[in-house]
C-alpha cells in the first residue's frame, strides 16, 4: 500500500494548521517533568519542614530543660560558693582569732629583771581579727628591752607593722604597733601549739 | 498567542494532525479513536466502524437515498464514533476521465483542490471538485470530477445530523489510484528481473455498482471507461456489456487486474467466462475500499 494519503474533495477548512515538528515535543515533556519534579520537591520540602519543626520543638524543650537545669546548678553553685565563702570566713576568723594570752605571757616574760610594764594593751580589730593593736608602755631597759620583747613576739608568729615608738623621761618607752599573724612552718605551729 | 495554543502544546494535541487535515492518513489522525467509514452509491449506503485498536467492524448496508439513510441512522452512527468523525466515500455523480498533457508542476495535486483552473486550464468546469493521478511513465493523467453541489449537500446533511466529515473521497477512484500504484511497483520489479515486455494490463475496478476500466499498453494508459451506478449484485448484465467489448481483442500476453468490493466473486466469474485464457490477478482482498479508507 502506498504511503500517500487518500485523495480528499471535501470543502477545505482554512484554519487547518500542520502538526508541530516532533522535536518540539520536548517542550511539553519537559513541562510535565518540571511539574512532577516541582510537586515532588514541594512535597519533600513540606515533609522536611514539618520534620524540622517537630525537631525544633523537641530541641526547644530540651533547651528549656537544660536551661532550667543550668539555673538550678548555678543556684547550687552559688549556695556552695556562699557556703565556701562562709567557711573561709570562719577559717580566716579561726586563723586570725588566736588567743591573746600567749602573746601577753610572751611579752611579760620578755621583760628583764629591771624592766617593768606600766601598761599593756592588746586590742583585736573587729574587721580583721588577725590584726592586733598592741600598745606597750614600759620603763627601764630601753631599746634593748624593746628588741627582746619584739623578738619574743616574732617567735610567737606575729610581725609588727606600722610601729610607733616614743621614749620618755626616766627610761620610759611607749611602743605601739599592729601585729599581724604570719603563717609559720608546721614545726613552729607545733611549737606554738605546744606553747599553747 | 491564544490560550488554546498553549493548552494544545501542553496536551500534545499540537503534535497530532487535525481530524480534518486531509494531508494526513486516517489512522494517524484518529489514533485510539473510534471512527466510521461510509460508502454511498445511488441507492445503497454501506458502513463499517473502526475500533480504537484500528480493527474494522462488520459491514452493514441499507438501501435508500443518502439523505433518508443519514437522517435515520445518524444517532446509531454517532454511537459508533468518538466525536462523530467519519470518512465518506461517494460512488455517484462523478466522472473519471483520461487526460493528457496536464501540468505537473510541484504542488499541482494540492492546487487542483483550491484552484482547478490553474491546473486544468480550459478543461476546468465550474461547480466541480477534482482529483488527479498522473502516469509517471507517460504524459497521461486520470482526472476525477465530482459535482460540488453534491459534496456540499452531503456536508450540510452530515453537519445537521451532528456528524463530522474528516474526508470525502470517491471510493472507486481511490481504489483505481491505489491499484495503479501497485501495478507500477510490480512493473518496476518485473522490468528489473525479466527482459521480456510485460504486455497489456487491463485494470478493472468495481465499487458499489460503479465500474472503471483502464486499458494500458506496457506502461502507457490508452483507454479508460467509467460508469457510475451501473450494476447491482443481482443484475450484473450492464457490467458484462461494458467489459465484454474490451476483452474481445486481447493479446496473448495480456493480464487482467481486478480490484472490487463485495461483489468480487460474481465479477471474477464473469471475467473468467469472458476471457478464459487470460490471467486474472485479483487484488481485492488486500486493497479493498474499507482497508484503504481505514489505513490511508
Amino acid at each position: 500500500m502506498s504511503t500517500q494519503p487518500f485523495h480528499d474533495i471535501k470543502t477545505e477548512r482554512q484554519d487547518i494548521t500542520k502538526p508541530l515538528p516532533r522535536i518540539l515535543i520536548l517542550v511539553p515533556v519537559m513541562f510535565c517533568i518540571s511539574c512532577v519534579a516541582a510537586i515532588t520537591l514541594n512535597l519533600l520540602f513540606f515533609f522536611k519542614i514539618k520534620e524540622s519543626e517537630t525537631t525544633k520543638i523537641e530541641w526547644q524543650e530540651i533547651i528549656e530543660e537544660e536551661t532550667l537545669r543550668k539555673s538550678e546548678t548555678e543556684k547550687l553553685i552559688e549556695l556552695i560558693k556562699d557556703e565556701d565563702r562562709r567557711a573561709k570566713d570562719v577559717y580566716d576568723w579561726v586563723e586570725g582569732s588566736r588567743q591573746l594570752q600567749p602573746l601577753a605571757v610572751g611579752v611579760a616574760r620578755s621583760m628583764g629583771v629591771k624592766s617593768s610594764i606600766e601598761e599593756l594593751s592588746l586590742v583585736r580589730d573587729v574587721e580583721n581579727p588577725h590584726q592586733i593593736r598592741i600598745g606597750l608602755d614600759f620603763v627601764n631597759g630601753g631599746q634593748k628591752q624593746l628588741d627582746s620583747t619584739l623578738s619574743a613576739i616574732n617567735e610567737l608568729g606575729y610581725r609588727a607593722y606600722s610601729a610607733n615608738q616614743t621614749s620618755g623621761q626616766g627610761g620610759q618607752v611607749d611602743y605601739q604597733a599592729t601585729l599581724i599573724w604570719q603563717k609559720i612552718s608546721n614545726n613552729n605551729n607545733l611549737s606554738l601549739n605546744n606553747n599553747e | 498567542m491564544k490560550l488554546s495554543n498553549i493548552t494544545n502544546v501542553l496536551s500534545f494535541a499540537a503534535f497530532r494532525p487535525d481530524p480534518d487535515d486531509s494531508s494526513c492518513m486516517w489512522r494517524k489522525r484518529f489514533r485510539n479513536k473510534q471512527t466510521l467509514l461510509l460508502n454511498f452509491s445511488k441507492e445503497v449506503v454501506s458502513w463499517r466502524s473502526v475500533s480504537k485498536e484500528g480493527v474494522l467492524g462488520e459491514e452493514n448496508s441499507i438501501a435508500g437515498s443518502v439523505k433518508e439513510v443519514v437522517q435515520d441512522m445518524s444517532e446509531d452512527w454517532l454511537d459508533l464514533t468518538d466525536g462523530g468523525w467519519c470518512a465518506v466515500s461517494i460512488n455517484h455523480r462523478f466522472v473519471i476521465s483520461l487526460e493528457t498533457n496536464l501540468t505537473r508542476k510541484n504542488g499541482a495535486s494540492e492546487l487542483i483542490r483550491t484552484n482547478p483552473k490553474a491546473v486544468l486550464g480550459s478543461k476546468s468546469e465550474r461547480g466541480k471538485r477534482y482529483a488527479l493521478k498522473h502516469n509517471d511513465e507517460s504524459n497521461s493523467s486520470i482526472l476525477l470530477a465530482v459535482d460540488e453541489d453534491y459534496i456540499k449537500e452531503i456536508e450540510t446533511l452530515f453537519k445537521s445530523s451532528g456528524l463530522k466529515i474528516g474526508r470525502i473521497c470517491c471510493g472507486i477512484y481511490g481504489m483505481l489510484s491505489e491499484s495503479l500504484d501497485q501495478i507500477s511497483e510490480a512493473q518496476k520489479d518485473y522490468n528489473e528481473n525479466v527482459s521480456e515486455p510485460l504486455g497489456d494490463v487491463i485494470l478493472i475496478t468495481c465499487c458499489e455498482g460503479s465500474v472503471c476500466i483502464l486499458k494500458s499498453d506496457q506502461e502507457k494508459w490508452i483507454e479508460l471507461r467509467s460508469r457510475n451506478s451501473l450494476y447491482t449484485q443481482k443484475d450484473m448484465e450492464p457490467l458484462r456489456k461494458i467489459i465484454a467489448p474490451i476483452l474481445e481483442s486481447l493479446g496473448s500476453n495480456t493480464q487482467i487486474v481486478l480490484s472490487a468490493d463485495g461483489t468480487v466473486e460474481g465479477i471474477s466469474q464473469m471475467l473468467s467466462e469472458l476471457a478464459p485464457n487470460v490471467r486474472i490477478n485479483d487484488m481485492s482482498d488486500s486493497y479493498g475500499l474499507w482497508n484503504l479508507l481505514k489505513n490511508k
